[in-house]
């Protein structure tokens, strides 16, 4: 029978040990690797593992003993839930000890936090560079800003402190301004938040509300993880409403921070930012009327100036223009005047000059044309007039002493009388009566008397 | 009659006035009517301008 050397497991294990720690000398080595599975107790255990093309190339229990845990918390403060958690890529300092009774295991000691960090920004920028490529980048940035947002779709955790200082603030404004709040509950960090959050966004009906509200109350800089998730902010991008997002992170952005139309670091920050578009918005409103109201007052008055300027005139110038009407009228008559005195002159010069030539030229023209038998003609015309005249004057004369003769007088000389009664002369005696009295006038004298009988045919 | 159209009306006479092409003839009837016009204007602003106080005194300015 073949000599065999067999070992028990123990010394086997005891072997392999010390291979082990004369190759690593005891000494500690930086590693990177995925925790595929976590399980914290006391100690916490790890199932490490590496992924190539999908594939698991390699596997390895980590463990951080208590004691350890103090450092290792130091080193990662408020990120330790995001750096020690299922998926996530760590980089540790371990070494590597083998136990015959748990076989080997990375005894971790500390954990790089910049490392983590470090793979955060690398899948942000890789999220970002995505959404560039895509042309999702800048869709919700771009939309404009309604001048006053009232109603609000509002994705947070219900009953957080973000929620209640939103809401509180958003209501408690001291101007009285009214939101309408729809709340889309979901988780905001963790690692069920990008699914929850775009399960919420897509129950929002975006023609109800002029934004879409993200608010969380603050968290480390690894919970920021969920807001840079691809799906959630392409969700984000392509919404047609503005997004305004209060994610609370004072240093580090997210990808949704840098995509959303309106990014602000808090929640209340986003309410006061509501609170003052209102204001702002109210104040134009009052800055337009003040504005109605002095143009209004200016162009009243400008009018009215016009008017009254209107009626100064219209009651001076119609005067003005009768005035100068008048004026020209009265320089019309004066001139007139002139005018026709000196034409009535120059008239008159003429006429004395026709009066004058009528005396002269036709005599002249007698004297010219006269010849001796018309000068014959004429002695024998004034002989022959004269003659007659003669005779008329004859006859006159004649007449004159035919009616001398006539002359009661002279009748009344040669013996004659007159009688009247009451002052007519009597012509026929049957006019008489006895007791009339007569007066008789002679050649010389009157004498009265009463008539004592008649006879008419005497 | 709107305001604009007898302001127009206004103007015209006015400036016919002042440019003396107004002929004594048709002077009183163009003044009578230019007054008129003065007189409803005035009356067009001061009720617009009353309502219009009216207006901003509801708003609370």
């Amino acid at each position: 029978m073949e000599q065999r050397k067999v070992f028990t497991l123990q010394q086997l294990g005891t072997s392999i040990k010390k291979s082990i720690d004369d190759a690593t000398g005891g000494q500690a080595y930086w590693v990177k690797a995925e925790i595929a599975g976590i399980n914290a107790q006391k100690h916490v255990y790890l199932e490490l593992a590496q992924h190539r093309d999908g594939v698991r190339v390699a596997v390895m229990r980590g463990i951080i003993w208590q004691y350890r845990m103090g450092a290792v918390r130091e080193a990662l403060g408020v990120e330790m839930p995001n750096i020690l958690k299922e998926g996530a890529e760590i980089m540790f300092l371990a070494r590597v000890q083998y136990s015959a009774l748990y076989g080997i295991a990375l005894h971790i000691e500390d954990v790089d936090l910049a490392y983590s960090l470090g793979e955060l920004e690398r899948r942000k920028q890789a999220t970002i560079a995505t959404l560039r490529s895509e042309g999702l980048f800048d869709l919700n940035r771009a939309l404009p800003e309604p001048l006053v947002i009232q109603r609000l779709a509002l994705i947070t955790s219900v009953g957080s402190a973000a929620y209640s200082d939103f809401m509180q603030h958003l209501k408690s404004n001291e101007y009285g301004y009214k939101f309408h709040i729809e709340v889309f509950p979901s988780a905001v960090q963790g690692d069920g938040a990008p699914t929850e959050l775009k399960a919420a966004l897509a129950k929002i009906d975006h023609t109800l509300y002029d934004a879409v509200v993200l608010i969380r109350g603050g968290g480390s800089k690894l919970d920021l993880e969920a807001f840079n998730d691809l799906g959630l902010c392409r969700a984000i991008a392509t919404l047609p409403i503005p997004v305004m997002t209060g994610i609370g992170h004072d240093v580090d952005v997210s990808v949704l921070d840098m995509i959303a139309q309106s990014p602000h670091k808090t929640p209340t920050a986003i309410a006061d930012h509501l609170i003052d578009k209102c204001l702002y918005f109210e104040t134009s409103l009052n800055g337009f009327l003040v504005g109605i109201q002095r143009v209004m007052s200016e162009s009243f008055t400008e009018r009215k100036e016009r008017m009254s300027s209107f009626s100064e005139m219209l009651r001076q110038r119609p005067i003005s223009f009768c005035q100068k009407q008048r004026g020209g009228l009265h320089t019309a008559v004066g001139q007139f005047a002139r005018t026709a005195t000196e034409q009535l002159k120059e008239l008159g010069k003429r006429m004395d000059q026709h009066a004058h030539a009528l005396t002269v030229l036709p005599m002249r023209r007698v004297k010219q044309v006269e010849d001796p038998l018309l000068r014959e003609q004429r002695m024998l015309l004034d002989q022959l007039a004269n003659r007659g005249l003669r005779t008329l004057l004859d006859r006159v004369q004649g007449m004159q002493e035919a009616i001398q003769l006539l002359d009661p007088e002279r009748i009344m000389a040669r013996g004659f009388s007159v009688a009247r009664c009451q002052g007519t002369p009597v012509i026929d005696a049957k006019r008489l009566q006895v007791g009339d009295i007569l007066e008789t006038t002679y050649a010389h004298g009157k004498t009265r008397s009463t008539v004592n009988s008649i006879e008419p045919n005497g | 009659m709107t305001y604009e159209r007898a302001y127009e009306e206004l103007e015209a006479i006015m400036q016919d006035l002042q440019e003396d092409k107004i002929s004594v003839d048709e002077l009183a009837t163009k003044v009578k009517r230019a007054a008129e016009l003065i007189s409803y204007c005035n009356d067009m602003l001061r009720s617009t301008e009353t309502e219009v106080n009216k207006i901003v005194k509801k708003l609370g300015l």
